[in-house]
């Protein structure tokens, strides 16, 4: 599956926060006080949402989606509790059972029906194929530091107010790219959703989520993709522009073609959707 | 094609650009960290030269192995055998099929058990030797609860942006069209590209800036001479690497 070069697909997505956006720095990083830090750099200071955080709540929308659709079967083995996993019967650890289904199923319908999560986003022993980039300010966009937000938190047991705590924030949009290689339709479908999910507002993330927090709405900026030759997703490219720098040309033929699309954002989830199928 | 004779020798130098942060694991758990960078001694953080070539390698049998397409030199269609020339193999590692087999005693001449790599990539060190590495926190969390996993934190130390790591390949013996497919498979790190580990947590896009390429070749006896008692190489143009003419579809 990794040895294979079928197609590359690139979408650069903004990221605009609709409410106040805090990633927070980890615990050993917060100063002292009450004011709870954004994420940053060590060298430059720069603040950045780390792509494990895009990564996990790009996962969760697609576990969302496809858990019925598939009829995913991950979820069993996480029911059975200190890393022993059941079936007919037997009790395997985690790598014994995935041995036992690829020699009885074959590599290829075990990952189809039983892992779709795990074939695209990686598990313990599947290489990723979905890589998200950490999204960095878009333009000079800042983090709010002399206005924090406060959260007053109640005493249970006296009933008052204790000392607020304040949030460090930011409004403005980031810009991070996606690369999934090898990519196929159904995953496109997912990603797609997952934009229409955030463009309703059913998408938050970082911190104090419940306090009305991480609010994002994503765009795509500009889509690249890179189909090789016989490479079996065609996608419409009628919508798309051939790029013939970035093209490879091996003699009169095309190792690989890269088609670009670059307009702006809301008329883009519309191609994609044609673009997709 | 054989190691005793000298028939050419190419050296390609250049840099690794980290282009957000970079994470080569030393495998051991130093300190309160999961996963450290790999260095030696206290700050020569270094990427192994087999990281590379492995990256290089899989980079190369994406093009010639289980691809969509044929890649051919003339009427002569390539295969693995291709990739094992060039990266060096022992009796373990040749492939089953026959067409591989055919093809690699068609390059070599002659059923070889195993053969030396032709190219040697050094351990890329860091340029610049006060860099410091950064911890990066991960977390799981529950699909289920959707709170975080209990025991499930795990840290990891990168190398941030902007950092450079020095490269060179000395490749020997080369024929030209074996150049092509090794350029073909650095084509994608010259315009960035996912390198190292824990790549899909949004680190690892590197690209590879290529500096000088010095080379001699046993057909120029005036640079043959140089090269034996002088030690110099003749300069290539970079440019010139990059063009792709023998190979075709």
């Amino acid at each position: 599956m990794f040895n294979t070069n079928k197609n590359e697909i690139k979408i650069s997505l903004r990221i605009t926060p609709k409410s106040p956006l805090l990633i927070k720095a980890s615990d050993d990083v917060q100063e002292k006080g009450n004011l709870i830090q954004w994420n940053t750099t060590a060298g430059s200071k720069e603040p950045f949402i780390p792509g494990s955080t895009l990564k996990g709540m790009l996962k969760e929308v697609f576990y969302t989606i496809w858990y019925d659709h598939f009829n995913l079967e991950e979820d069993k083995f996480k029911e059975i509790p200190e890393g022993k996993y059941k079936n007919d019967d037997k009790v395997y650890d985690y790598d014994d059972y995935m041995e036992e289904i690829l020699k009885e199923k074959g590599e290829d319908i075990f990952l189809e029906k039983s892992l779709k999560i795990s074939k695209l986003f990686g598990a313990k022993n599947l290489k990723s194929r979905l890589h998200i980039d950490d999204a960095y300010f878009e333009g000079l966009g800042k983090v709010e530091k002399d206005k924090p937000k406060s959260v007053t938190p109640i005493d249970r047991f006296t009933g008052g107010a204790v000392v607020p705590l304040q949030f460090e924030y930011t409004c403005d949009p980031f810009i991070t790219e996606v690369t999934i290689k090898n990519v196929e339709k159904d995953e496109l479908k997912a990603l797609l959703f997952a934009i229409r999910d955030s463009i309703d507002g059913d998408i938050r993330i970082g911190s104090s989520k419940t306090r009305g927090f991480g609010e994002i709405e994503l765009a795509v900026k500009s889509l690249q993709y890179k189909e090789f030759k016989n490479s079996s997703l065609t996608l419409d490219s009628s919508n798309l522009n051939l790029d013939e720098k970035k093209s490879l040309k091996l003699g009169e033929d095309y190792l690989y073609k890269v088609y670009k699309l670059e307009k702006n954002s809301m008329e883009n989830f519309e191609i994609l959707k044609k673009v997709v199928g | 094609m054989n190691f005793s004779q000298f028939k050419n020798r190419y050296v390609i130098t250049g840099e690794l650009v980290v282009e957000n942060a970079l994470h080569i694991g030393s495998g051991k758990v130093e300190g309160d960290f999961d996963s450290a960078f790999i260095k030696t001694g206290e700050n020569g953080f270094y990427i192994p030269g087999s990281s590379f070539k492995g990256y290089l390698r899989s980079k190369v049998e994406g093009f010639l192995v289980g691809a969509p397409f044929e890649l051919k030199v003339g009427a002569d269609l390539l295969n693995e055998g291709d990739v094992l020339a060039i990266f060096g193999y022992t009796s373990s590692d040749i492939s089953k099929d026959d067409k591989v087999k055919e093809r690699l005693s068609k390059i070599l001449g002659k059923d070889f058990k195993n053969f030396a790599s032709k190219l040697h990539i050094s351990d890329l060190q860091i340029v610049d030797n006060t860099a410091k590495e950064v911890t990066r926190d991960g977390i799981k969390i529950s699909r289920k609860t959707g709170a975080t996993v209990k025991g499930a934190k795990f840290d990891y130390n990168v190398i941030e942006k902007g950092n450079r790591f020095e490269f060179e390949m000395t490749l020997e013996n080369i024929e030209d069209y074996q150049l092509e497919i090794i350029m073909l498979g650095l084509k994608d790190i010259l315009s960035g590209d996912l390198f190292g580990g824990k790549l899909s947590r949004g680190i690892g896009k590197c690209r590879l800036e290529l500096k000088t390429c010095k080379f001699v070749d046993s057909k120029d006896k005036e640079s043959l001479k140089n090269y034996i008692f002088k030690g110099e190489l003749k300069n290539k143009d970079l440019n010139t690497l990059n063009k792709i003419t023998k190979i075709s579809l």
